[in-house]
């Protein structure tokens, strides 16, 4: 049985109490340094809504709903050191994820905002030969999706969508 | 909605496998290798008056061998959607960003696969949702863009939050 009584006993549960309490505090104090750090450097512009992905040492992001015409694609380096638009598109897709399969981006469904595209037009032909490969290497979704439902969104924005089935393929 | 499809890119097909346990949208879905997590999302509710958005703080998880989702006994912090996510080591969701009801949020949270639990992380700079799927990469956690405000909107900023892996099994070990 331990005697409390003895000094040295004493002296060593107070050690390990104290060290218990430093490690405890030294532990503590490792995640005050982990924050986010907002980068120097921006996008060309805003952006909501869209997929992305990192491949090759590149992120990536695919459609989005904003702005005006819409960058489809741009090409983030890693250092952020600069930003550019590779391609734009006049197409509006509120992409859903975009998992990857090697280097290639499989984007299925999203939706196209229709009151920004040149004359309210909708153009499907780039549709599938710019930003995706032939149709027939794109499978069809079962069912329409995006992340909003149509009928909701045009009721809280006044926006007209059409939702995409089309699964999109896009090599990095 | 609440249907899942699976896309088999050798036969070029999707396939419907088990629906998710709640119906919804803006959810963030990740993979530890053999089990898909679903966190948050959330529903339009409509009322005579107005449209109620409900978010959801459920964890769902799917078993392929099974075909079946379940629900964690394990919730979120939170009822969050329009947030982004990664997952580290096939074993932490960082989970970042999003939307509640009326409000962007900045926080951060991480949950731990392993052992069931959550754990706070820092909180973004600036708040945003719709920040597009979440990037881990080269050791950072990337929030990029995205709207800082409710609703539609948009920021040109990029936020980084480096990870320390030794340190993340270091705070769930407490």
């Amino acid at each position: 049985m331990i005697n409390f009584r003895k000094p040295a006993v004493l002296i060593v549960m107070l050690g390990l109490l104290l060290g218990s309490a430093a490690l405890f505090y030294f532990q503590r104090q490792e995640m005050p340094a982990w924050k986010w750090n907002v980068e120097s450097h921006r996008l060309p512009a805003g952006q909501l809504e869209f997929g992305s992905a990192a491949v090759d040492g590149k992120i990536y992001l695919i459609g989005g709903t904003r702005p005006a015409p819409l960058i489809a694609l741009i090409d983030l380096t890693p250092n952020m050191e600069y930003c550019k638009h590779l391609q734009i598109f006049r197409l509006r897709f509120t992409t859903l994820p975009s998992p990857l399969l090697g280097k290639l981006f499989i984007l299925p469904g999203g939706s196209v905002l229709r009151p920004v595209t040149i004359n309210g037009n909708l153009k499907k032909k780039s549709e599938c030969s710019r930003l995706m490969r032939e149709p027939g290497f794109c499978a069809r979704l079962p069912h329409y999706r995006n992340r909003n439902p149509l009928s909701n969104l045009s009721r809280i924005t006044g926006i007209s969508t059409r939702l995409a089935a089309r699964t999109g393929i896009l090599e990095a | 909605m609440n249907t899942v499809e699976r896309y088999d890119p050798e036969r070029n097909m999707w396939e419907p496998v088990a629906p998710l346990v709640f119906p919804g949208n803006h959810l963030t879905a990740f993979s530890d290798g053999s089990r898909i997590f679903a966190l948050g999302g959330r529903v339009y509710q409509n009322t005579p008056h107005e449209i109620v958005v409900r978010n959801y703080d459920a964890i769902q998880i799917y078993d392929p061998e099974t075909n079946q989702w379940r629900l964690s006994p394990i919730k979120m912090p939170r009822g969050k959607s329009g947030h982004a996510g990664v997952m580290i080591s096939n074993r932490f969701i960082i989970v970042y960003g999003g939307e509640e009801y009326a409000t962007a949020v900045g926080e951060t949270h991480i949950f731990d696969t392993a052992t069931n639990s959550w754990q706070n992380g820092p909180t973004l700079n600036i708040p945003r949702h719709g920040l597009g799927d979440g990037i881990f990469f080269n050791g950072k956690v990337y929030a990029i863009a995205g709207s800082p405000r409710y609703g539609l909107g948009a920021t040109d900023t990029v936020e980084t939050l480096t990870v320390d892996i030794a340190a993340l099994e270091l705070l769930f070990r407490r």
